[in-house]
């Protein structure tokens, strides 16, 4: 076989017994990068949705215990943030829908969008873990042993422990947030990349 | 079915074997190729308003197809049985369509191992695209089109001679 050979062969092969769909708008798109970072941000927004809805929650579990002002302030604080990001997210969002990477100019935007995304969506994680953080210690203080043990003799020691808890939680959360974005979204924006990588001039 | 999803779909229709063509050289199985068939059909209808008719409806559905076969992912459930074997009672046969069947099922076979910038550029080269149109299409220079088709052409070549078949 030589390549005019495989040429008039791949010439031949019309595809008559393909089948194509009666309609298209039933059709979906399933498996792009961006279509699979729109499907993770749905879920996302569900689950901020939650974690917004269940914050109060602690406060009638712990009526007495957590105090409603700083409680009530960081409440404010973390929905003024999500809204500011998400907003953001959701044009981000509607973008993706009508990008359509057809071509080597609109898989650049389309990464270069990603990827500032990525970095918005980082620094949203890392401005809410610190109220996320500060609501568990609010909630452990409120435990009466806790509570008794801040005010012992032994104050010293406990602020020792708790500071190593407090910042072993915080490199816990960093991880997580890191490894959550790697898997979620960096992937999808490393395949994007490695396309244009082989567009690249040589 | 509105006029303009009927137009679409009577030109999906005439070139569904292009389609085809393209979802075998990206995706190893029937279950990928088909929905690569598909997504390809849903990419197209998405930007069908975009579509311009200064330019034939051929070249722009190669761009957007080659474009969202690029970026196509395998779905990660399935599981993976390998790439197509070649049927063994299709090398016994000399007949000019077993043959040309014969040396499709090889290049099938080998193309699913070229990166997939490769495939674009062996696709165009067997669409009869020069140079010029590959560098046009895939937004690069008409220089850089000929150097990496050489090599996927090469590369491909060996491919194929590895499986066994005189190239």
């Amino acid at each position: 076989m030589n390549f005019d050979e495989l040429q008039s062969a791949w010439h031949s092969d019309k595809g008559n017994d393909v089948v194509v769909p009666d309609s298209v708008t039933k059709l979906r798109s399933v498996a792009t990068p961006v279509e699979r970072i729109r499907k993770n941000m749905r879920i996302e927004f569900v689950v901020m949705l939650c974690l917004i809805i269940s914050i109060p929650l602690l406060r009638v579990a712990y009526k007495d215990q957590l105090a409603p002002m700083p409680f009530y302030a960081m409440y404010v604080a973390l929905i003024i943030l999500t809204i500011f990001y998400y907003v953001k997210f959701y044009l981000f969002y509607k973008r993706l829908d009508v990008s359509s990477l057809n071509s080597k100019d609109s898989l650049y935007e389309v990464y270069y969008d990603i990827k500032l995304n990525i970095e918005m969506y980082r620094s949203f994680n890392y401005s809410v873990i610190p109220l996320l953080l500060l609501y568990q210690v609010m909630v452990i203080m409120s435990l009466p042993p806790v509570k008794a043990a801040a005010f012992a003799s032994r104050q010293a020691y406990f602020i020792a422990v708790f500071s190593i808890v407090f910042l072993f939680a915080v490199v816990l959360a960093i991880s997580f947030v890191e490894l959550w974005i790697k898997f979620f979204y960096g992937n999808y924006l490393a395949q994007v990349r490695k396309v244009l990588d082989e567009l690249k001039e040589e | 079915m509105n006029t303009k999803e009927k137009a679409f779909l009577e030109l999906i229709e005439a070139h569904k074997g292009i389609i085809h063509k393209i979802s075998k050289m990206y995706m190893d199985t029937a279950e990928d190729q088909q929905d690569l068939f598909q997504e390809i059909i849903y990419q197209l209808w998405k930007s069908y308003d975009s579509f311009q008719q200064q330019s034939k409806f051929s070249t722009w559905m190669y761009r957007v197809a080659l474009n969202t076969a690029v970026v196509f992912f395998k779905k990660e459930t399935r599981k993976i049985n390998g790439s197509a074997a070649i049927p063994e009672n299709m090398a016994m046969e000399e007949s000019s369509f077993a043959v040309r069947e014969l040396q499709l099922a090889h290049f099938y076979k080998a193309v699913q191992k070229l990166e997939r910038i490769e495939k674009a550029l062996i696709f165009y080269h067997l669409e009869n695209y020069s140079h010029k149109e590959i560098g046009e299409n895939l937004g690069i220079s008409e220089v850089n089109a000929r150097v990496k088709l050489s090599r996927a052409k090469t590369k491909l070549k060996e491919l194929i001679k590895l499986q066994g078949y005189e190239f």
